[in-house]
């Protein structure tokens, strides 16, 4: 990438002072919280907690649904065996079907993923609205939460947060 | 640790949120009839690598932050894009430049011609990679220029172009090494 020596400002020459690449640049994508009945400092101890349990993220930014998508994917597919994707890819399409359905998630957005036994399964809510039936089993919730809290997370210091470290 | 969450289960439930990044989380929140407290929050953040080459463009070079923020005349901030980057994202990157060098009253001070700059952002959309885009002070006035051409109407004031000087050139810079590049040094 070429500058010049100098440029013209307001009939003014003014000369190169300094030139720089910013290297950095960092975006807020969401907050996000874990909620469960009893407070866990591991990771593991989040994973396999009993009971229900509530992530919830809150847009700090628009992200459209394909962005949503691939990230989900690939924190899922970062810190679970193929094997445990392979056991609940019925919910992973339904899930993927319900983001694409919702569209784009505006900043400010509550998406909210509640694991409830009752209803043996987890529940996708935007804005405190249900979004289709809920996604079977417990093991799928489990591959969520490895999305944050596995062995490879989207964001380290993000797992130690969820973790209350 | 099974002692000590039965204690804290006893303890009186009081209303409470957390908050991170001005987002508030409430301490406790029921899923399935059953009460859940918040195990911990934080913020998801993005990096983008190699976002922009940038110039400083003054009447007289000068290795010192603080005398290149005061020298009076024409300045030319020259970025040149080398990845998309969103208005917003842009608007929140500079928001953040200015809340870092910058008081809260100062901020506020300042908030006006931040609206309008961020309009004039907001008009142009993505910054594109490859896209030029220059902040600069006329003498009397900031203008935004976009690939050469003038991009909404010029921003009145001093105090914006030296606040949009301090995001790089301040004590607390967007990144150290971009500062002290910047000042030729």
């Amino acid at each position: 990438m070429k500058l010049e020596d100098r440029v013209r400002v307001d009939g003014q020459e003014l000369h190169l002072n300094g030139l720089a690449l910013r290297t950095r640049f960092i975006f807020k994508v969401y907050v996000a919280g874990l909620y469960l009945a009893d407070k866990a400092t591991t990771a593991q101890a989040a994973i396999d907690a009993k009971g229900p349990k509530r992530i919830v993220l809150v847009m700090m930014r628009d992200a459209d649904a394909e962005q949503f998508v691939e990230s989900i994917e690939s924190g899922m597919r970062a810190n679970n065996s193929e094997a445990q994707i392979a056991a609940v890819k019925t919910q992973i399409d339904q899930l993927m079907a319900m983001i694409r359905g919702v569209g784009q998630s505006k900043k400010g957005a509550r998406i909210v993923l509640d694991y409830a036994p009752s209803d043996h399964g987890t529940t996708l809510f935007v804005d405190g609205v249900a979004q289709g039936r809920p996604m079977a089993g417990k093991a799928f919730y489990q591959v969520l939460l490895r999305i944050w809290l596995g062995e490879d997370p989207v964001q380290p210091d993000l797992k130690e947060a969820l973790l209350g470290n | 640790m099974k002692a000590l969450s039965f204690l804290l289960m006893l303890v009186p439930l009081v209303a409470g949120a957390a908050e991170v990044e001005g987002v508030k989380l409430d301490d406790k929140t029921r899923v399935a009839n059953a009460d859940l407290a918040l195990n911990g929050a934080g913020l998801r953040k993005r990096v983008f690598f190699k976002v922009y080459v940038m110039a400083l463009y003054v009447a007289q070079k000068n290795t010192n932050p603080a005398a290149l923020i005061d020298q009076p005349g024409p300045k030319r901030i020259a970025i040149r894009m080398l990845r998309d980057v969103s208005a917003d994202a842009f608007n929140e990157a500079m928001a953040e430049g200015i809340r870092a060098n910058h008081s809260e009253a100062e901020v506020k001070a300042l908030d006006p011609g931040l609206k309008q700059l961020s309009a004039v952002i907001a008009e142009v959309k993505d910054a594109k990679k490859g896209m030029a885009i220059d902040l600069d002070w006329t003498g009397a006035e900031t203008q935004v220029m976009v690939n050469g051409k003038p991009a909404g109407k010029p921003i009145p004031g001093p105090d914006l172009y030296r606040a949009l000087l301090k995001i790089w050139l301040g004590d607390k810079p967007v990144q150290d090494d971009l500062k002290k590049a910047l000042l030729g040094s």
